[in-house]
């Protein structure tokens, strides 16, 4: 009986998603305890990390699509963008990373952002490397980035804030705001330019707390 | 004479066994075609009238007029949001807003003892009511891209239903009928299942 139940259920249950888009989910994730009001300048590095399974490499006219509409989200929102953080610093970095492939372990992080000589000009810099936390964790995310082949990542870190442990382990490095595009890089470049356009100014409109 | 003989025991062999098998102590089961119609609280939720459902039932004719049984089935509600959606989930005091397309689900399992009163066991159209008493487990789910919001809840509940079943040939009839469902508690369920189906004696 139970199986004859189970089949009903699942033979009952009706698809869903009809079309890729459908699928296409933007995360944003907040602490409520940081005043993001504190924060003023931000600095984008020019690269936008590229983490893959095999040796492809993402479209350089890609890459600035994806860096000049993080700006331009950033700079619509009242932040100021500094241009040469190894001189001036900013209140916070914002990472940039597209992934594609799952299941990558976040403590390879400085593998992929140790490159970025930014870090030089602050005081904390992590000898060890780092990686991105988020404070009381990103629930959906179980400590390990598992998502959808294809998703952009916009990370806002606040360097200034991170506690260096010389135990020869990588450092925690607080991650204050963190949004994901969920499966936006499968598809046509036209597609891809349109769902990440509307993407990112969904991770905007989820983050009014962000708009000075 | 010999074919009017054969013709006769036949129809009173029929019509023995059709007066048999309306009598107490023969058993039934029933399997209908569910479509069902959302009420209440869940339309918040699911909306839209569904045609994807079944439900199966079993019955002991414990008298000429009354039979107990039990009954269950599935029925599943869907609707496709328009838009996108946002979720809003605060874990560890953090909050995840999730945006996208969201799709709504409804799964509903009734376990049902139940009861049926035949206002006339005999003829061609024999009417019905009913009353099933028991426990719904109720899936409730919202999809957005690959995640999903859950909560499943078993519920106690009340079904009454009415119908009726014309006989279509020795041991099987055609059954039409509707049953209402009511749950109790914090996030009622219910619904008006409409029934077409076939039920089997033996």
């Amino acid at each position: 009986m139970l199986g004859f139940l189970l089949a009903g259920v699942i033979s009952c249950t009706p698809g869903g998603a009809d079309y890729v888009d459908d699928l296409d989910l933007v995360l944003t994730y907040e602490d409520p305890a940081v005043n993001y009001t504190d924060y003023d300048t931000y600095h984008l590095p020019d690269s936008v990390v590229y983490i893959t399974n095999d040796n492809s490499t993402l479209d350089p006219t890609m890459e600035a699509f994806i860096l000049a509409k993080v700006n331009s989200e950033f700079q619509g929102a009242g932040w100021k963008a500094t241009t040469d953080p190894v001189s001036n610093g900013s209140d916070v970095v914002l990472m940039v990373t597209a992934v594609d492939n799952l299941n990558v372990e976040y403590y390879s992080w400085w593998d992929y952002w140790g490159w970025w000589p930014g870090w030089g000009y602050y005081p904390s810099y992590p000898t060890d490397g780092f990686y991105p936390y988020y404070p009381g964790g990103w629930g959906y995310f179980g400590g390990v980035y598992s998502y959808r082949t294809g998703t952009l990542l916009v990370e806002m870190v606040d360097p200034a804030s991170l506690t260096v442990v010389n135990d020869g382990e990588p450092d925690p490095l607080p991650v204050i705001w963190g949004g994901a595009l969920n499966g936006v890089l499968d598809g046509s470049d036209q597609i891809v330019r349109q769902r990440i356009d509307r993407g990112l100014d969904q991770m905007m409109t989820d983050s009014p707390y962000l708009i000075k | 004479m010999r074919r009017i003989h054969l013709f006769i025991f036949v129809l009173f062999f029929a019509l023995s066994a059709k007066v048999s098998m309306a009598q107490q102590g023969t058993s039934e089961f029933q399997i209908n075609y569910a479509p069902t119609l959302p009420l209440g609280e869940v339309t918040d939720f699911t909306g839209s009238f569904s045609f994807r459902g079944f439900s199966a039932d079993y019955s002991y004719r414990i008298k000429k007029h009354f039979s107990v049984g039990f009954g269950t089935g599935v029925s599943t509600y869907y609707e496709n949001v328009p838009g996108i959606a946002s979720e809003q989930i605060v874990e560890n005091g953090k909050i995840v807003t999730i945006t996208g397309k969201r799709f709504n689900y409804t799964n509903s399992i009734p376990f049902l003892a139940t009861g049926t009163y035949f206002l006339e066991p005999e003829g061609q159209i024999q009417p019905y009511l009913g009353l099933g008493i028991g426990g719904y487990y109720v899936m409730k789910w919202a999809e957005l891209g690959m995640y999903s919001l859950r909560d499943n809840n078993f519920v106690f509940g009340l079904a009454p239903r009415a119908g009726v079943q014309m006989p279509l040939s020795y041991g099987v009839s055609m059954n039409l009928g509707a049953q209402y469902n009511a749950t109790f508690g914090e996030s009622p369920f219910s619904s008006l299942d409409f029934r077409v189906g076939l039920a089997w004696k033996f």
